[in-house]
């Protein structure tokens, strides 16, 4: 026992030589090299850990994914429509001003999630914000940003939603950041194209499709702005590939749509 | 370290980032530098951890762990900075550790047989010897830092200390035929 402490001892001897301050030039030379550097968005890092994530557990979500799809199909699609007029949306009667409150109403997360859907993780804040801005872009104005929330719901083995929700204090400024957003998308550096068809979601809609993010190939995007609140709903790689996924994820809109009027 | 230095550094607050840098920097430099066992190339490490860091940041989800996970980029970076050594010159700094200063607790030859067994160590073993004997962390805080299961720290440290401990053990036989009287 005594070996062990005196070697213990020597140890901590032998790793108290050495340097305990940073010389100031490496601190400056990182920081310069930072001034030059844009932070990498959420988004990107989030999508990146559910693709691996979604990779890891392929081998158990082979048939469990099927099922999800099916429950989750059905709770967006069909539940929603009993009794109802159908998809296309109504006109919305009245401005309404959201506050912090009601993201995770709209924004899906662990209990608001449609049923069958598993939540990989979630964003808030600022750093929730960032998500739909790509690495290198420009950067929003957060002068009039409130909170934001996004939350990646994973459903298959190669691909997943996301749900996400960012709130301004007027709807002046969340048109403002809308389109900011929107012209972000259209960017060459996102390399997705803007469809012709409008959703047809909230106050103003556009959907993008292309390979964005550069982790999957195949990615639909829906972004709309509902009053001062802009919204967005994703699928990325499998789950975004076939008219039945696309379907899927509009119906996820339309129900993030529905809980926002 | 205060939150909400860290969630403005978070928001891309660029001086935010400045004083978080240097909040973190000579703890970070430190164990670099008992990892890599050389000044430049744990100058290195740190830029690259400090570049890292602001760029992932936005990631962070609990800006209260940001000293833990930037140890866990730092030991990311010393990884491929020894890996960039040893591709551009394998016998580079086989030397002390600049600016070590004699220690009588610890002889010389035992110093020189553990910097040498040191280096034989993996970045990951090293890594968890350093912080748990000169950062003082406890074994679940090495786990959380280097993303491992407890048992796989446990083993880690065990293989090290073992080859560390050989060296001196072996060299105290050489050493005392040579007399160190030369």
């Amino acid at each position: 026992m005594n070996r062990e402490r005196d070697f213990d001892q020597t140890l901590r001897h032998w790793l108290d030589d050495g340097a305990d301050q940073a010389p100031e030039r490496f601190v400056w030379g990182a920081l310069e090299t930072v001034e030059r550097t844009a932070q990498r968005g959420a988004w990107q890092a989030s999508l990146e850990g559910l693709f691996m994530k979604l990779k890891t557990a392929a081998p158990y979500l082979g048939v469990a994914a099927a099922v999800v799809l099916a429950v989750a199909a059905y709770q967006v699609l069909v539940a929603p429509n009993v009794g109802g007029p159908g998809p296309s949306p109504s006109p919305t009667p009245t401005p309404r001003v959201f506050t912090a409150e009601d993201l995770p109403k709209i924004v899906f997360n662990g209990r608001t999630a449609p049923e069958g859907m598993i939540v990989d993780n979630t964003t808030i804040g600022s750093p929730a914000l960032r998500v739909p801005l790509r690495e290198g872009g420009p950067d929003i104005d957060e002068t009039a940003f409130v909170d934001a929330l996004m939350t990646n719901l994973d459903t298959t083995e190669t691909g997943g939603y996301v749900s996400w929700g960012a709130l301004f204090e007027t709807a002046a400024d969340a048109e403002v950041a809308f389109d900011f957003i929107v012209n972000e998308h259209g960017s060459v550096g996102w390399r997705m194209a803007r469809s012709n068809v409008d959703p047809g979601l909230g106050d103003e809609s556009a959907t993008f499709t292309g390979a964005a993010y550069n982790i999957f190939e195949t990615n639909i995007t829906h972004l709309w702005r509902v009053g001062n609140l802009v919204l967005a709903a994703v699928a990325v790689g499998d789950v975004a590939v076939g008219e039945a996924n696309a379907e899927t994820l509009l119906a996820f809109a339309e129900l993030m749509d529905e809980r926002a009027r | 370290m205060e939150r909400s230095l860290v969630e403005q550094a978070q928001r891309g607050d660029r001086e935010a980032f400045t004083r978080l840098a240097f909040e973190l920097s000579d703890r970070l430099f430190a164990v670099a530098h008992r990892i890599l066992r050389d000044f430049d190339s744990a100058g290195d490490a740190l830029q690259v951890t400090l570049l890292r860091i602001w760029r992932d940041l936005p990631t962070l989800r609990d800006p209260s762990l940001v000293e833990a996970w930037a140890y866990r980029v730092l030991v990311r970076a010393c990884h491929d900075e020894l890996r960039r050594l040893r591709r551009q010159a394998p016998a580079l700094h086989l030397l002390a550790v600049d600016g070590a200063e004699d220690d009588p607790a610890i002889s010389i030859a035992d110093r020189e047989q553990l910097d040498r067994a040191f280096r034989t160590l993996t970045v990951e073993q090293r890594a968890a010897i350093v912080l748990q004997y000169y950062r003082d962390l406890t074994m679940t805080e090495i786990a959380e830092v280097l993303q491992v299961p407890i048992g796989t720290v446990r083993s880690r440290l065990h293989y090290a200390k073992r080859a560390l401990r050989a060296a001196i053990e072996a060299d105290a036989r050489p050493t005392t035929r040579k007399g160190r009287t030369a």
